[in-house]
C-alpha cells in the first residue's frame, strides 16, 4: 500500500516538473514544510538531581516533512515523521519513524470526498474534534473516509468513518458519526448583519468488549446541539453535548452518562468589546479507546475558557482542563482609548481585563466504612443526583494588561497577574476524591508582574526587552526574569534571558536559569539554535498542557517551507 | 525505508522548481459573521494582498498586525494593498476574535481557519506566517516569523510588485 501511494506521489512530482518545462499546461503544484529539533543534553545535577532529563542517547532528534500536491479540485499529501528518540518531554510513543499521514481530497458536484488522514472538527468540538499540535507531541488525525456534502447553498452535511492515530498504529475503536449545519443567511441567500447558525453533530464508537468483571458497551455515542445567533455588534454562542454511558480508564470505570455546555457571549462596538463565557463539563472526555493516557486517541475537545499565558513566568501556572468534570466561567474587557485623551495619551492606549475561574463539580466523597483507604463508593466515582459546582477550586485567573505607545520609537505592554492554582489537580493529577482532603490539597497563590518594552532604535534594528516578576509563597517560590532581544529585520535575532528562581525554599535550588539564543532567516528557512538551562515547566496549546522536566544543554531548530 | 527516503528526497528536488503560479486553494474560511468564504475566492481589485496567519495568543503575530497596522492607511493610499489575517485560534479563542480585533483597531479583513485547514493546505509550520499575493492572486513570496522591521521590507516588496518588479527571494 505504501508503495503504491510513493508511486503516486513519484508520478505527481513527475507531472509538476512537466509543467515547469512550460508546455502551457496545468498540471499542478507540490508543496511542502519541513521542521527538525534537536537536542543535546548536558548532565546537570542542580536541577536534575535523578538523571530524569538526561537521556541515555545524549543527543535526541525529531522531525518532518509534509508535501501536498494540489491540481485544480484535487489535493494528495504525505508526512514522512521521524523520532529517534523524541525530546525529553514529549511522548515516547513517537519513536522511529515512517509516513503516518497520508490522504487524497477530491471536490466535485458540491461533493467533499477525502480517503486517508483528516483532521474535522465539529461545531466547538465537544462532539469531535481531532486535531494536531507538533508541539505537545499531540496528533490524533482521522484515517478512514469523510463525505462533506453541500446539500444547498447554506446547509452542509458531513459524514465520517475510520480510526485514530495513535503513534504510529490506529486505535481499536472504530469511530464513525456526522454533523448537519445551516447557516440561515446563505439559505436564504441574504445579505444581513443578523444571522443564525445551527448545527447538529453525532459521533458513535465501537470497540468490542471482553472484560471478565464489566458488562462494558460496545457502542458509545455522544450527540450534540448548537446554535450560533449574530446581531450586529452581538454574538451568541452556544453548544449542548450528550454522551452515553462510557465506563473508561479515565473516568474509573463509571456508568454515568456525560454531559457538556459551552457558552459564549460577545459584543464587540467602537472601542470596546466584551466576552462572556461559561462551561460545564461533566464527565465528558471522550476517547476512540476505552485506554488511553495523556491526548492519546481523543475524539472531542473541551475548550478550557481560560486565557493562555504566553510569557514565561505566568505561563509557569497555565490552565489545564479537568478531563472527569469541571465548571468555570470567563469574563474580558478590553477597551482602547483614543489618542489625544487623559489615558489615551498621544498614540492611544489599550486595556484588557480578563477574569476566569474553575471549580470542581459537586461530587459526595464520603469514603467507604472500613477502609482507611480514600476510596469512595465503587462505580459512582462520588457522583450525586445532578453535579453542580463543587468546592474544590481548580483555579482562578485575573489579569490586566495595558498596550501604549510611549513615543514614536518606543512601545510598552504592563501587565499585572493574580492566580489561584490547585496545583495538587492541575499539575500533579491528584484525583478529586484526594484532593477534597485538604491535607492533600496544595494551593498556590501568586501575584506576577510584566513590562516589555520594544524600541525601534534605527530603521532594521530594534530591542526588546521583558522584565517579568512572580511572587508566591508556595510551590517553587519567587521568581524573576530579564529578557533582551535584539533583531536586525529581516533576517537576524540574538537574545539572552535568565530566570533567577531566588524564593525556592530550599536554598540550593534559588538558581539561575539562563539561556541564549541565536536566529536566522533566510526566505521561508528559519534556524535557531539555543544554549542553557531550561526550567521545568508546563507547555500549553489550546489548553492541552505538558510538563517539560528542567534540562540543560544545547537545543537546534530548523523549518523551512515551499 | 531507503526506498521511501529517496523517493521523498527525489519528489523534493522535482518541486523546487515549480512556484511560479501558486494561488490559494478553495479551501473554506469563516467570516466575523459566521458564513463561510473560499479562500481562492479572496479579491484585490487586481492590487496585492497580504495573507496574514496569526492567532490572539500569539505576541509576535500581534506585534506584527499591529505594526502595520500604525501605517496601514499609508499603505492602503499608496499601494492600494489589502491585508487579509487569518485566526487559526480554535474554539477556546475563536469567539475573542472578533472583540479583540476590534479592540486593537485593525481595519484588516479577519477571518477564522478554526480547525487549521488552510494553514495545512499551505504548509505553515508556525505562527506568524505571511504571504504576499499579486494581483491576480498568485502567492509570489511568504515569510516565516516577524522581527520588528519586517513590515517595512513587505511594505518595499508590495512597492516592487505594483512596479511590476519580480519578486526573487
Amino acid at each position: 500500500m505504501k508503495r503504491i501511494l510513493l508511486a503516486l506521489f513519484l508520478g505527481l512530482g513527475l507531472i509538476g516538473q512537466t509543467s515547469a518545462q512550460g508546455d502551457g499546461k496545468d498540471y499542478g503544484q507540490i508543496h511542502g514544510n519541513f521542521q527538525t529539533n534537536a537536542q543535546y543534553y548536558l548532565r546537570d545535577t542542580l536541577i536534575d538531581p535523578n538523571g530524569n532529563a538526561f537521556p541515555d542517547e545524549r543527543l535526541l532528534a525529531a522531525g518532518f516533512l509534509n508535501l501536498v500536491y494540489t491540481k485544480g479540485n484535487f489535493m494528495a499529501g504525505i508526512r514522512y515523521e521521524n523520532y529517534q528518540n523524541n525530546l525529553i518531554g514529549l511522548p515516547e510513543g513517537f519513536k522511529g519513524e515512517g509516513i503516518p499521514y497520508r490522504f487524497a481530497r477530491y471536490k466535485k458536484d458540491g461533493l467533499d470526498i477525502t480517503v486517508g488522514n483528516y483532521y474535522e472538527q465539529f461545531g466547538s468540538g465537544l462532539v469531535f474534534r481531532t486535531y494536531e499540535e507538533r508541539g505537545l507531541g499531540l496528533d490524533n488525525a482521522m484515517d478512514g473516509l469523510r463525505l462533506i456534502f453541500d446539500i444547498r447553498p447554506g446547509l452542509t452535511a458531513k459524514a465520517l468513518v475510520g480510526r485514530q492515530r495513535i503513534y504510529f498504529q490506529t486505535g481499536d475503536g472504530i469511530v464513525r458519526g456526522g454533523d448537519l449545519e445551516l447557516n440561515l443567511n446563505e439559505f436564504r441567500d441574504k445579505a444581513s448583519s443578523t444571522n443564525l447558525i445551527v448545527g447538529a453533530s453525532m459521533i458513535s464508537r465501537f470497540q468490542e468488549a471482553q472484560d471478565p468483571i464489566y458488562n462494558l458497551p460496545e457502542n458509545v455515542a455522544s450527540a450534540g446541539l448548537r446554535a450560533n445567533f449574530i446581531a450586529g455588534d452581538f454574538n451568541i454562542f452556544a453548544e449542548y453535548a450528550y454522551k452515553s454511558q462510557d465506563p473508561n480508564s479515565t473516568n474509573r470505570f463509571i456508568y454515568k452518562p456525560g454531559h457538556a455546555i459551552y457558552a459564549t457571549g460577545s459584543y464587540a462596538k467602537g472601542n470596546l468589546g466584551l466576552i462572556l463565557g461559561y462551561k460545564y463539563y461533566d464527565n465528558f472526555m471522550f476517547r476512540s479507546q476505552r485506554v488511553g493516557n495523556f491526548t492519546e486517541a481523543m475524539i472531542n475537545y473541551l475548550p478550557p475558557l481560560a486565557e493562555l499565558h504566553t510569557y514565561a513566568l505566568p505561563a509557569l501556572y497555565s490552565y489545564n482542563i479537568q478531563s472527569n468534570g469541571e465548571t468555570g466561567i470567563q469574563a474580558e474587557l478590553s477597551y482602547k482609548f483614543d489618542r489625544g485623551t487623559l489615558l489615551g495619551g498621544k498614540y492611544g492606549t489599550l486595556l484588557n481585563l480578563n477574569f476566569s475561574n474553575a471549580y470542581a463539580l459537586n461530587k459526595d466523597f464520603t469514603f467507604r466504612q472500613g477502609l482507611d483507604s480514600s476510596q469512595t463508593i465503587s462505580g459512582t466515582d462520588g457522583y450525586q443526583d445532578w453535579a453542580g459546582i463543587g468546592n474544590i477550586q481548580y483555579s482562578q485567573d485575573f489579569n490586566v494588561e495595558v498596550k501604549t505607545k510611549i513615543n514614536k520609537n518606543l512601545k510598552g505592554t504592563f501587565s499585572y497577574y493574580n492566580f489561584v492554582y490547585n496545583r495538587s489537580a492541575l499539575l500533579d493529577g491528584v484525583i478529586d476524591d484526594l484532593v477534597s482532603d485538604p491535607n492533600n490539597l496544595d494551593m498556590v497563590y501568586v501575584n506576577a508582574a510584566v513590562a516589555e518594552f520594544l524600541w525601534k532604535i534605527k530603521p532594521k534594528h530594534s530591542l526588546r526587552t521583558e522584565a517579568q516578576i512572580m511572587l508566591t509563597e508556595q510551590d517553587r517560590g519567587s521568581w524573576a526574569m530579564l529578557l533582551l532581544e535584539y533583531s536586525i529585520a529581516p533576517e537576524w535575532f540574538v537574545a539572552v534571558q535568565d530566570a533567577y528562581n531566588y524564593g525556592h525554599p530550599d536554598p540550593d535550588l534559588r538558581v539561575h536559569y539562563p539561556i541564549i539564543s541565536m536566529g536566522y532567516t533566510r526566505g521561508t528557512t528559519k534556524f535557531q539554535v539555543n544554549y542553557g538551562r531550561q526550567q521545568e515547566g508546563v507547555f500549553c496549546v489550546g489548553g492541552i498542557c505538558r510538563v517539560v522536566p528542567a534540562s540543560n544543554g544545547f537545543s537546534m531548530m530548523i523549518t523551512s517551507n515551499f | 525505508m531507503r526506498n521511501l527516503l529517496s523517493t521523498l528526497s527525489l519528489g523534493l528536488i522535482l518541486s523546487f522548481s515549480l512556484s511560479a503560479q501558486d494561488k490559494l486553494p478553495n479551501i473554506q474560511l469563516k467570516d466575523l459573521s459566521g458564513n463561510m468564504i473560499d479562500a481562492s475566492s479572496l479579491k484585490n481589485d487586481g492590487k496585492p494582498i497580504v495573507v496574514s496567519f496569526w492567532a490572539t495568543w500569539c505576541k509576535p503575530c500581534i506585534r506584527e498586525l499591529n505594526a502595520i497596522n500604525d501605517q496601514y492607511i499609508d499603505w492602503q493610499e499608496e499601494t492600494g494593498v489589502k491585508l487579509v489575517a487569518v485566526s487559526v485560534d480554535d474554539s477556546r479563542n475563536s469567539s475573542r476574535v472578533k472583540p479583540f480585533t476590534k479592540s486593537q483597531g485593525w481595519e484588516y479583513e479577519v477571518y477564522l481557519d478554526e480547525n487549521q485547514e488552510l494553514k495545512r493546505a499551505l504548509n505553515v509550520n508556525n505562527i506568524p506566517h505571511t504571504f504576499l499575493l499579486d494581483g491576480e492572486g498568485n502567492i509570489v513570496w511568504q515569510h516565516n516569523g516577524y522581527i520588528p522591521g519586517d513590515e517595512d521590507h513587505l511594505l518595499e516588496l508590495i512597492e516592487k510588485l505594483n512596479a511590476g518588479l519580480a519578486i526573487e527571494e
